[in-house]
Order: C-alpha cells, then structure tokens, then sequence
C-alpha cells in the first residue's frame, strides 16, 4: 500500500488538468464566436461603405465629365448634418488601367497609404456604361461592391440615333435614300457609303463608328388566362366590355368593333387564338388601356392583315402581344405597340401604295442566330411609318434581326436592328430621326436599357 | 468478555498507512475547489460573451436588413470631390447597446 500512497493527489492533478481543458476548449470557441460576430460587423460596415461609394461615384459620374479616364474618389463618409470633402485621383484607362482596375485599384489603395479610408472608388466609362468598383473599409475588413449600368431616363437617351445596328450597314445605290439622324454602328465601316465620293452624302448627320451598344429586349408576358367566351364574327357597332378569351375574332370589311377600356386605370385584356382583321376597324371607348394577346393575325383569307387599330388614338393607349411564327402586317393603321414575340419566319411590314402606318413601337424578339437568314423584317410600300399630314413616328425595335428596306419605304421615327439593307438601286425612302410625339409608348425599351447591375 | 482483535499479517496497523492523510485530502479538496470556481468563472464568463455576440450578430441583421430596404429616412450629409457637390442622406442603423451602421445613399430619383 506504500507505493499508493499520495495517488489523491495525482487523481486531483488529472481532474484539474481536465477541468483546464474543458474550460480553455469553451474559452476557445466562445472567443471564436466573439471573433466572428466582430469581423462579421466589420464586414457588414465595410460593405456598407462600399455601397456608399458606388452612390457618390454613381451621382459623381452625372455630374464630372469622366471622358476615357478613370477617376478614383477616397475618403470618410461625413456625419450626420455635416459635410466632408474627397480627395481624388484620375487616371488614365488607356495605359495601365485599361485592364484588371480592381488589382489595380487594391494596389493603389496600399501604395499611397489609404488603408484607413473608408471609402476608395474608382469610375469610368465604357460607352453608354458607367462602371463603378467601389471598396469599403472598416478596420481590417475590406468589402468590394461593383456597379455597372446605363444612365437612360428617357426615350432620346436610349434610341438617340435615327439607326443602331451592331452589324453590317448597307446602303443601296439610289441617291434618292438618305438618313436624316446620326447613324451608329459596332462596324467600322458602312457598305456602299462614303461621303467624300458620293453625290450626295447620305447620312448628312453623321456616323458613329465602332460603337458597341447593348439593347436588350423587354420581357414578353406570358398570356393571361381568362373567360372563354367562344368565337365572334363581329357585326358592325358591336362591343365587348369584358375580359375574355377568344378562339377566334373576325372584324370584316367595314366593320367596327368598340371595346370598352373602362375607368382610367383599367386594362381591359383580350386573349385571342386567331385575330382576322380584314379592313375592319378596332376602335376604343372609355378611359383605360387596352392589351391585345394574339397567337396568329390574319386576314380572313390571307396570311396578310389590313385595318385599323385605335387609329389617331394615343399609341400609350394599346399593346397588341403577338405570339405568331412570322406576320405580315399589309395594310395596319395603329396607333400603339405591337410586340412579335419570336417569329420563326420574316416579318413584312407594309406592301403596295397604302403601305403601313403605325405610330408607335414595333419590337420584333427573337435571338442572335448566325444561321438563321430567316431573321428579317421586311419594310415596303410607300410607307412603314407613313407621312399623312403629320408625320406619324414608329420606333422599329429589333436588335437581334436584320431589317431590309425595300423600295419607297420610309420610317420617320427610329430603327435598332442587328443588321439593315436597303436593297435596291431605285429605293427612294429612308429614316427620319423623329420620336418627341411617341411619349411614354416607348417607356418598355426605356425601362429595360437603363439597367443596373450589382455585384461583389 | 475479552475483545478479539483480528489481525492481517498483510495489513500493518501503522496509521499513516491507512487511507488518505488529512493534508492530502484538503490539498486535493483545495484544488478541486479552486478549478471548480475557475471554471465555473469561465463557463459564466463564456455564456455572457457567447449571448451578447448573438444578440449583436442577431441585431447587425435587422440592422442591415432596415438599411437595404431603406427604411431609415438618414440625415442630410454632403460629400464634395473634385468640385463636385454631392448631397445625399447619411443613414445610420443602431444595433447592439451603443453601436450602428452607417450608410450614404443618393436622393431617390437621382
């Protein structure tokens, strides 16, 4: 029993040691804890931070001309009722710049001894694009926002040419086409144009080469799911004053449908199989809007459609949704939208002597396909965009097709297409830079192409 | 009547060979004592850290939640850079007992 003795002692040490332990590991991974929640408060502030540089150089950009350089803005946020002044820095994108500015931006952020700025944000231009990189700094946690997007408010800042197109411009041979309005194109040339050895110069307001513009397309709805109310072959002063669903809607030569739009802020919504308007004419009564869906347009006989839809109405009034495979809109006088979701086939605006005369937006959809030649809008007849007493303004909006202008065709408005030709040697029409009456008709491409996009 | 007395060769009877020692006990006893209070210390200690950085990581949520929703109206605060004046409010999101975030934000519309 003699080597047992003092083993209490030993036991205690051990418990003691345990008990060390186990307190030490709590301590640990509260202390762990702690650390965490105080760099996830740093975090947070820091990013904060940087979302606040991203609003100073977002309203900087409004209002300093940026030019090519990148201007880099740092400082601390003032208090509340106080003012604080930045300090900046300007640097040229071209050089050094041109490529990787967040490295860049990090680095100079340690270089010049700016580790306890808050805020360091850098902002330039890429051709309608404002880009921010923004970096927020509280004590030792360092946050990244980036921003990018396009400043449009407005229908002028979004469509400010009479023609975009991101490829190939060919201009045919008729000195008789022209168009009045600056032209911009991703190319750096245009086909069968060039103003010191032409006659006449056919783009008098000049073109902007080189320019790479994103337009994107607006969402296209999916068709709403209403009443059934069968078939109706309308007969002359009819009205419907109802939502519903239409297998199919014939408004015959000479006919006249009224439908009820309701109060000011009603949209009265028709979902139609087949839509057959041969020479008849589609007219509005009371305050509202009106939302046409349609799965195929048509004369009663024909692929083809004539007649009038809200004719020298408000265009903001009507949006007719087409969801076809191709259409061909002979004779349409509108005021209004119509939207062609994806057509597989060509479009054919306009035919003949009476042509097309819509006022309002005409957006064709569809995706880049470079084997698709099957992607145009076909534009003839006197006029697409007729020229009555006023001249009525259609905005063609079509990024992903090719737009052909044949013949006399004339668009006194604006066209955004992938490609455009105008075929022919005798074509006598062109574009005429004209959208000041359209108003909040275009508001959907506005809306779209003023876009922001934040990340980190 | 004679007590017996049983007697094991193994066993010696000295005293100081039987049990534990009384020093030995309390030495032990004190050690126990002061690791038990230790440790006690600490779990009490740990708890009251480890529930306030709940709660502050908790309230930095809300916080930053009310600042991106934009909640907070913010005070007025202007930042000047390169002679240029740019107003805007200073948003500031308390959390925790005596702490809060800062935000600078445009004018909406802006």
């Amino acid at each position: 029993m003699k080597r047992k003795k003092g083993i209490i002692l030993g036991v205690t040490l051990m418990m003691f040691l345990t008990i060390a332990v186990l307190g030490t590991t709590i301590m640990a991974i509260v202390m762990s804890k702690a650390r965490q929640t105080n760099d996830l408060e740093k975090r947070t502030q820091a990013y904060f931070f940087a979302r606040s540089g991203a609003e100073i150089a977002r309203q900087y950009s409004s209002k300093a001309d940026l030019a090519d350089k990148i201007h880099i803005l740092y400082g601390n946020l003032p208090g509340a009722n106080e003012d604080a002044s930045f300090s900046f820095s300007i640097q040229d994108n071209t050089g050094e710049w041109k490529t990787g500015v967040r490295e860049k931006l990090e680095a100079f952020r340690k270089q010049d001894g700016l580790a306890d700025k808050e805020i360091v944000v850098a902002v330039w231009k890429e051709g309608q694009t404002t880009k921010i990189l923004s970096l927020g700094t509280a004590a030792d946690a360092t946050r990244v926002v980036s921003f990018e997007g396009t400043s449009a408010t407005s229908a002028e800042q979004v469509i400010n040419m009479a023609l975009y197109a991101a490829g190939m411009i060919t201009i045919g041979n008729s000195d008789n086409y022209s168009i009045i309005g600056k032209v911009g194109t991703a190319e750096g040339t245009i086909v069968n144009y060039d103003p010191d050895k032409d006659k006449v110069d056919k783009i008098p307001d000049g073109v902007v080469y080189n320019l790479d513009v994103e337009y994107k397309l607006p969402p296209f709805p999916s068709f709403p799911d209403l009443t059934s109310r069968g078939s109706l072959n309308v007969q002359n002063n009819q009205t419907i004053s109802a939502d519903g669903y239409y297998t199919s809607l014939t408004v015959g030569n000479n006919k006249t449908l009224y439908i009820d739009t309701g109060g000011k802020d009603t949209v009265r919504k028709i979902v139609i199989d087949t839509l057959a308007l041969s020479g008849g004419s589609i007219v509005l009564t009371g305050e509202g809007e009106l939302e046409l869906y349609v799965r195929d347009l048509k004369e009663k006989n024909s692929s083809a459609i004539s007649g009038n839809i809200n004719e020298n109405g408000t265009p903001g009034r009507v949006t007719l949704y087409a969801s076809v495979n191709s259409l061909d809109l002979t004779s349409l006088d509108m005021a209004g939208t119509v939207y062609i979701e994806n057509p597989t086939g060509e479009v054919n605006i306009g035919s003949g002597n009476e042509g097309t005369v819509i006022q309002g937006l005409i957006i064709v959809g569809g995706v880049d396909d470079p084997n698709n030649n099957k992607d145009i809008i076909k534009t003839a007849g006197n006029a697409s965009s007729g020229y009555i007493e006023e001249p009525l303004q259609t905005v063609l909006y079509a990024p992903h097709r090719i737009v052909e202008m044949k013949g006399g065709s004339s668009f006194y408005g604006a066209i955004v297409a992938k490609e455009l030709t105008t075929s022919g040697g005798g074509s006598s029409g062109g574009i005429v830079y004209m959208i000041d009456d359209l108003g909040d008709t275009l508001d959907p491409i506005v809306e779209v192409n003023a876009s922001e996009l934040w990340g980190e | 009547m004679a007590m017996i007395r049983r007697v094991s060769p193994e066993l010696p009877l000295s005293g100081r060979a039987r049990g534990f020692s009384f020093v030995e006990v309390l030495i032990a006893l004190l050690i126990i004592i002061i690791s038990v209070v230790a440790l006690l210390n600490f779990l009490t200690t740990s708890l009251r850290v480890n529930d306030t950085s709940s709660k502050i990581a908790g309230d930095l949520l809300v916080s930053s939640g009310e600042l991106e929703i934009g909640d907070i109206n913010g005070e007025t605060a202007t930042v000047t850079v390169n002679g240029v004046k740019i107003s805007g409010k200073l948003r500031e999101s308390p959390y925790g007992s005596s702490k809060k975030l800062v935000e600078f934000v445009r004018p909406s519309g802006d």
